[in-house]
């Protein structure tokens, strides 16, 4: 009887201590100690997570790859498709010069526009069963900041949260706490995405009327105050909206395989774009006002 | 008692970079188990209600500290100090069963634990999560938990017994 009233009285002292943290932690406006003493704690821990993962990856990534096999028999066959497809579809030396050209123009317009990028490889993620976030092994020292967006050769992965000395916190687009303003490639048809942990990602179509195809793609798109590049490939509409009753919510299915991410790159010059034109910049319109009869009559 | 606090501290830190690092290679549609919840299980299963609290207060604490912020200091302290004691209050009816009943009632509590996360989340306005996403979690990282739990309940449990025999350090020891 004692012992059991002891161990309720620790509990309840447990208890009181958790939401008196969670109190504390939950006032702190992000720059407080709490979020600071986090931060220290993350980066004390994160050497272990990379010495571990050191170790332990390539065993991860064979499980991994067994686990990803069906998908992979999958894509090889539809790759061997495509190729059968395109093995078919002989185009004539001028076509292929034609295109080419058009490619190198791509290439340079990209080369004018071209960021700067810096790899890190994914450590670690977050134990707790709803975050929707990765930890990368660059940080501050590699010139990262809050907010850089975050890309692997599938397309956008998510942005920059946290960011220490040797280490950074990504959250993922699948995170439902982030949202990102997108357009259909094909039409121009702007929407905002938003992350809906394991389920694909839900796109709100902000025209009402607008019909988007199943299989459009969809990809970034600069707005303002957003730090993330235009034109970044997200993934295709799953369903498209019924010509008929029409929806603006649609379900996206991501490029990127978020449960299987090994390297990334992080976007590190993108411009940021401004939320109005700065006042000083802008220039004044013509003067439109008409003079009123008198003064007509004055000037004459 | 220190040997007893060092091991209980090596477990938990072995889990988490066990949780942080391995374990999402093994995800199974994004959900793979949490180890830490796991050892928290097994302490009570194999100590009691009061070695589960405590225990699962540490842990969560530890864990939601190296979270970088992406958890909020004593989200899994509070989630992991509950299912601690509750399964430690279950104990005597678990100590005759068979490893199956025990596999079975660990991945119940694995569920509950995110059950937990998910609500407290819903509740402080962190990590939005929906209830059909909710559901599903409770449901892989219960079954997945329920099948590789034997391989934490029993290291745990012979940890447990060797380390509680030791004789307290200091004056109180040599006395006795």
């Amino acid at each position: 009887m004692v012992e059991r009233r002891r161990s309720r009285s620790l509990l309840a002292v447990l208890v009181l201590a958790s939401l008196a943290l969670l109190t504390l932690d939950y006032r702190d406006d992000g720059d407080g100690s709490v979020t600071a003493l986090q931060r220290q704690a993350q980066a004390a821990f994160a050497p272990l997570q990379e010495a571990f993962a050191g170790v332990v990856q390539p065993v991860g990534g064979f499980f991994s790859a067994i686990g990803g096999l069906r998908t992979l028999r999958e894509e090889n066959a539809a790759l061997e498709t495509e190729l059968q497809e395109l093995r078919d579809a002989r185009v004539s030396q001028a076509d292929i010069e034609r295109e080419n050209a058009e490619l190198r123009e791509l290439l340079d317009m990209q080369a004018r526009l071209g960021v700067a990028t810096t790899g890190a490889l994914v450590i670690a993620q977050p134990s707790g069963s709803f975050n929707w976030s990765v930890l990368i092994d660059a940080g501050a020292d590699q010139g990262l900041l809050p907010g850089m967006a975050v890309v692997n050769g599938d397309g956008l992965v998510g942005k920059l949260v946290e960011v220490t000395a040797g280490n950074a916190r990504v959250q993922l687009l699948t995170s439902p706490d982030a949202g990102y303003a997108v357009r259909v490639a094909d039409t121009g048809e702007q929407g905002r995405l938003t992350g809906r942990g394991s389920e694909p990602f839900q796109l709100e179509v902000i025209n009402q009327e607008a019909e988007v195809a199943a299989g459009a793609e969809i990809v970034t798109h600069a707005f303002a105050g957003t730090s993330i590049l235009d034109g970044v490939p997200i993934g295709t509409v799953a369903e498209g909206t019924d010509p008929d009753q029409g929806s603006r919510y649609l379900s996206v299915r991501p490029y990127v395989d978020f449960g299987r991410l090994g390297f990334v790159q992080v976007v590190l010059d993108q411009r940021v774009y401004p939320e109005d034109l700065p006042l000083e910049e802008r220039i004044p319109g013509p003067d439109l006002t008409v003079p009123s009869p008198a003064e007509g009559e004055e000037s004459t | 008692m220190i040997a007893r606090v060092a091991m209980m501290a090596a477990v938990a830190l072995t889990a988490l970079l066990i949780t942080t690092v391995m374990l999402p290679a093994f995800a199974i549609a994004d959900w793979a188990p949490d180890l830490v919840a796991l050892t928290v299980i097994a302490f009570a299963m194999s100590d009691g209600p009061e070695t589960g609290a405590r225990y699962g207060f540490a842990a969560g604490l530890l864990a939601d500290l190296v979270s970088g912020g992406s958890l909020l200091l004593g989200q899994s302290a509070l989630v992991l100090a509950l299912v601690g004691y509750v399964v430690g209050l279950a104990r005597p009816y678990l100590a005759g069963e068979t490893m199956v009943s025990r596999a079975a009632a660990a991945g119940a509590a694995a569920a509950i634990v995110i059950a937990g996360h998910g609500l407290l989340g819903l509740l402080l306005e962190v990590g939005t999560v929906t209830f059909a996403d909710l559901l599903k979690g409770m449901l892989i990282v219960g079954l997945y938990s329920a099948a590789v739990v034997p391989l934490v309940l029993r290291p745990v449990a012979s940890l447990t017994s060797r380390f509680a025999g030791l004789p307290l350090p200091g004056p109180v020891s040599r006395r006795v």
